[in-house]
């Protein structure tokens, strides 16, 4: 929500919201039990994956100190 | 089987929707709430694509009615699946809470990786000599000063986004950080009418902390991490959240 932000910015930012678009779909929201279909195993996963692959908030945003 | 994007009001308008694979999207009533909901021949796989349609499904139906989302990978075998699943206790009152809200996310990032208070084992090994000895402890000498003053600071920044953006919020819940530069991490469930005011204080914090950290918030998005009570963590005490 900076007011003007640069374009690296702005791409760091959209990927930080495809991070924490992921967290929500795959990571939060109702989880049922019961005798109900379950096939979160796979899709943790994959979320693993995702979450390697987008990268974390070092290596978007990378420490002042290794610039 | 039927995939489940959300819990969510009986009545209320909402669009045509078209899920995943493009299956339809119905919306099944069983007295005051529903269940948003397509029909598939097996569990959907968790494409890019299919989580994507997952996401934008739940943001339309958020769009006109209160949703508790439902997490991606979740079905259930029929229709009488879906009823038991409406028929649960405290489903209306959850959705109350969640109406006219959306959530956003908080992120406190420090540009700079924290010095470790404690020195380590190799920090505080014996010197060689004397001349050298001085040098090191001077070192030391510096390095827990401009830790001590580096973890003001950051408590500083925590209290500031504690003060000033989540006490604007309905509710919060603690996000993992991640990172260890991460100092704090939250979901906020804020009031619709609240949105731009709270954009407005997230500037105005973030001004404020530059250049030593970065506020990043996303949002808003439909309240995922609000969909139980029972699992919702309170948040710490003021002082307690820097790291």
């Amino acid at each position: 929500m900076s007011e003007s932000p640069s374009r690296l910015e702005t791409q760091q930012l959209g990927d930080i919201g495809l991070v924490d678009l992921l967290d929500r779909v795959l990571d939060a929201g109702v989880v049922i039990s019961g005798d109900i279909i379950l096939s979160l195993a796979d899709v943790d996963l994959v979320y693993l994956n995702l979450r390697l692959l987008l990268g974390s908030v070092d290596t978007l945003f990378p420490p002042a100190d290794s610039s | 089987m039927i995939h489940i994007y959300a819990l969510t009001d009986a009545a209320g308008s909402s669009p045509a929707l078209l899920g995943i694979d493009d299956s339809p999207v119905e919306v099944r009533a069983a007295g005051a709430v529903a269940a948003a909901v397509s029909r598939h021949d097996a569990a959907p796989e968790p494409t890019a694509e299919a989580l994507l349609r997952h996401a934008v499904v739940v943001e339309a139906l958020h769009q006109h009615r209160a949703v508790l989302p439902a997490r991606f990978g979740t079905g259930v075998p029929d229709e009488g699946a879906v009823d038991d699943l409406l028929a649960q206790p405290g489903l209306s009152a959850r959705l109350d809470r969640v109406r006219d809200h959306v959530e956003v996310d908080v992120r406190l990032v420090s540009a700079e990786t924290p010095v470790p208070a404690v020195p380590s084992a190799d920090a505080i090994q014996e010197p060689r000599h004397e001349h050298s000895g001085r040098e090191h402890l001077r070192a030391l000498a510096a390095r827990a000063a401009a830790s001590g003053s580096s973890e003001g600071t950051r408590q500083a920044a925590v209290d500031a986004v504690r003060m000033r953006l989540e006490s604007l919020a309905s509710g919060v819940v603690e996000r993992p950080p991640g990172s260890a530069r991460v100092l704090r991490h939250t979901a906020l469930l804020l009031n619709r009418p609240l949105v731009d005011a709270f954009g407005r204080a997230v500037a105005e914090v973030a001004a404020e902390l530059a250049p030593a950290h970065t506020v990043l918030c996303t949002g808003p998005w439909p309240p995922y991490n609000f969909v139980d009570d029972a699992k919702r963590p309170a948040a710490a005490p003021m002082g307690e959240g820097a790291r």
